[in-house]
């Protein structure tokens, strides 16, 4: 402001030189420069304002800290990002062990988004919130809506769990991460009776057999039995019928609608070879979750440096699941079954305890039956 | 006396007994309709596990609408005629009772055998995939136990005044009818679901009533 100021005096001195016209000239362009000095003063004040409040929120973040786990989070939610942290890290320590250490070195932060009212499907839905869990090195490594007050909780320990989940997906092999989908203990996707389901469920001939423990037709159902012509070799004529059936209802092609008809009838299991191989159908037997709990499988049998082993391993999907897991294939894949064996659950049986406290409780009413004053006299 | 008295109340029961016991045959046999194998798919192990769970629940109502029939009519004839003829026999009140629970206890097996044959058919005509098993006998038992439980309650209740008994039928029905409100209204959670956990705990009483009743299971 003195500069501008020393700019208008010097001008006023120097218009005593000049005529009338240049020096309304002069005067316009020195107002026009006072103007545009003005504006710059505003910006710089503006400018000077945002770093102030840029700074100032960056110390309102909280950190919360579980083991190796940091995250960040603004303090009026720490409340609920608190045990959501201490769950995550307890879940994930639980599974990955040492190897956990893995994620040193990385912050976490946890976000929340009110959506939108339109957003709802209805105006009696909640407030739904987005949590959203993010790394310096991605944005929105994770993901989860929690629909009401109520679930925002449990949405941030999902959103953590799985961001962690996809943060150390990010460090295994690409072969490995691509097969097995995400690695992590994430619960909805480590869901053995899901499994169980699946297997006792799955007609194919290769799921069969590996329901009966033939450990050749389980690497052939996860796809990793390497083929030319996996249609052919993955799969029987039953298989391949039954495939047509589910994934092929009514092509748009007539000529592949005579061959689905000619396949479903049983007249022609060469149509459903050619039904296949025109949708393009590239399915393993066994569904990709499978490959997952294998993934998983593999590491907990491997203990504490499996993570760790995984990372560095090399070879084949195979072969890497074994360095990992320091063991042979095949006895990953009999402890995946006994894994899906233990989650079927337990059957209908009458346990002792339930007998004996029901005989008793017989016992019991039957006494008080004969004790009634129904005939007392008098 | 006990073969008179088992006459009697088998005479009361016959015709509702034989029903219950005609139910109990074909539920099982009913439940396995769809355990034949697909033409295409075979047999789709989460659908036949869903069909019997969905099945599974009406043997607990069964074995306590066989336990309400016998506990409640071995003793009408007695409150209808103001226990004269009980009175009259020369033997004391209790002696009286057990004679009479015995023979309700007698007239549960009829139904119980019928449901075994019935599960052991299903258990023969069903194709189990593998992975599933059949359980005939387990759930055979299980009904024979729960059918006595609800019997044993039922008597005991009964053999008090019909005000009693109508007093304690009458609170199990609003017990339940009030369940059923309050789970209509939102409430069910907070209130019946808590009570509900309290009466099927291990060891209660009605602990043979809860749990998987299921002909085919993992």
């Amino acid at each position: 402001m003195v500069g501008l100021a020393a700019m208008l005096l010097c001008g006023t001195v120097s218009a005593s030189a000049q005529n009338s016209d240049s020096l309304a000239q002069r005067i316009a362009d020195l107002t026009t420069e006072w103007l545009e000095l003005n504006r710059l003063a505003n910006q710089l004040d503006s400018i000077e304002a945002f770093v102030r409040d840029a700074n100032r929120s960056a110390r309102s973040v909280d950190t919360t800290t579980a083991g190796h786990l940091i995250v960040l989070s603004h303090p009026n939610v720490t409340g609920v990002v608190q045990p959501a942290v201490h769950a995550a890290w307890s879940a994930t320590r639980q599974m990955l062990g040492p190897s956990i250490a893995l994620i040193d070195g990385t912050t976490f932060r946890v976000d929340f988004t009110e959506m939108a009212p339109s957003r709802r499907r209805s105006a009696d839905d909640p407030p739904a919130t987005r949590v959203r869990v993010s790394t310096e090195r991605t944005a929105g490594i994770a993901t989860v809506t929690a629909n009401g007050p109520s679930h925002v909780g449990a949405s941030v320990g999902t959103a953590l769990v799985n961001g962690i989940a996809n943060h150390l997906t990010g460090l295994v092999p690409a072969e490995i991460a691509v097969w097995a989908g995400r690695i992590g203990p994430v619960s909805a996707t480590y869901d053995m009776r899901g499994s169980y389901m699946d297997l006792i469920g799955n007609p194919t001939t290769v799921a069969r057999e590996c329901w009966n423990r033939q450990y050749h037709s389980c690497r052939i159902g996860l796809g990793l039995q390497p083929s030319d012509d996996p249609l052919m070799e993955w799969y029987d004529d039953t298989d391949r019928r039954a495939l047509v059936a589910a994934i092929t209802n009514t092509p748009g092609d007539l000529e592949q609608r005579e061959r689905q008809v000619r396949c479903l009838n049983r007249t022609a299991p060469e149509d459903c070879v050619a039904l296949l191989r025109w949708s393009d159908y590239r399915e393993t037997p066994l569904k990709p979750m499978h490959r997952t709990h294998v993934t998983l499988t593999a590491l907990r049998a491997g203990g504490d440096e499996s993570f760790i082993r995984l990372i560095n391993s090399s070879g084949s999907i195979v072969q890497r699941l074994e360095t990992a897991a320091a063991m042979p294939f095949d006895s990953v894949l009999a402890k995946w079954r006994d894994d899906i064996d233990a989650a079927s659950g337990t059957p209908v049986r009458v346990t002792l305890r339930t007998g004996i406290a029901s005989v008793l409780w017989i016992f019991v009413f039957m006494i008080a039956a004969t004790r009634s004053s129904r005939w007392r006299i008098g | 006396m006990f073969r008179v008295l088992l006459y009697d109340q088998w005479k009361a029961v016959r015709q509702p007994l034989a029903l219950v016991s005609i139910i109990s045959f074909a539920l099982p046999v009913l439940s396995v309709q769809n355990a034949a194998p697909h033409p295409v798919f075979g047999v789709r192990a989460h659908e036949l596990l869903v069909t019997q769970a969905i099945w599974g629940t009406a043997y607990p109502l069964l074995a306590g609408a066989l336990g309400l029939l016998l506990g409640v009519m071995a003793w009408t004839r007695d409150h209808r005629t103001d226990h004269v003829y009980a009175l009259s026999l020369p033997l004391p009140r209790w002696k009286y009772a057990l004679l009479k629970f015995g023979a309700g206890g007698v007239l549960v097996v009829p139904a119980v055998m019928t449901l075994g044959v019935g599960t052991g058919i299903a258990a023969l005509a069903a194709t189990v995939p593998e992975g599933l098993a059949s359980y005939p006998v387990a759930l055979t038992a299980r009904f024979g136990l729960t059918s006595m439980m609800a019997f044993s309650i039922f008597f005991a209740i009964s053999s008090g005044t019909s005000r009693t008994a109508g007093v304690v039928l009458g609170s199990l029905a609003v017990l339940v009818g009030g369940g059923v409100f309050l789970d209509v209204i939102g409430l069910g959670e907070h209130v019946i679901d808590p009570l509900f956990d309290l009466l099927f705990r291990p060891g209660s009483p009605f602990d043979s009533f809860g749990g998987r009743w299921m002909l085919i299971d993992v």
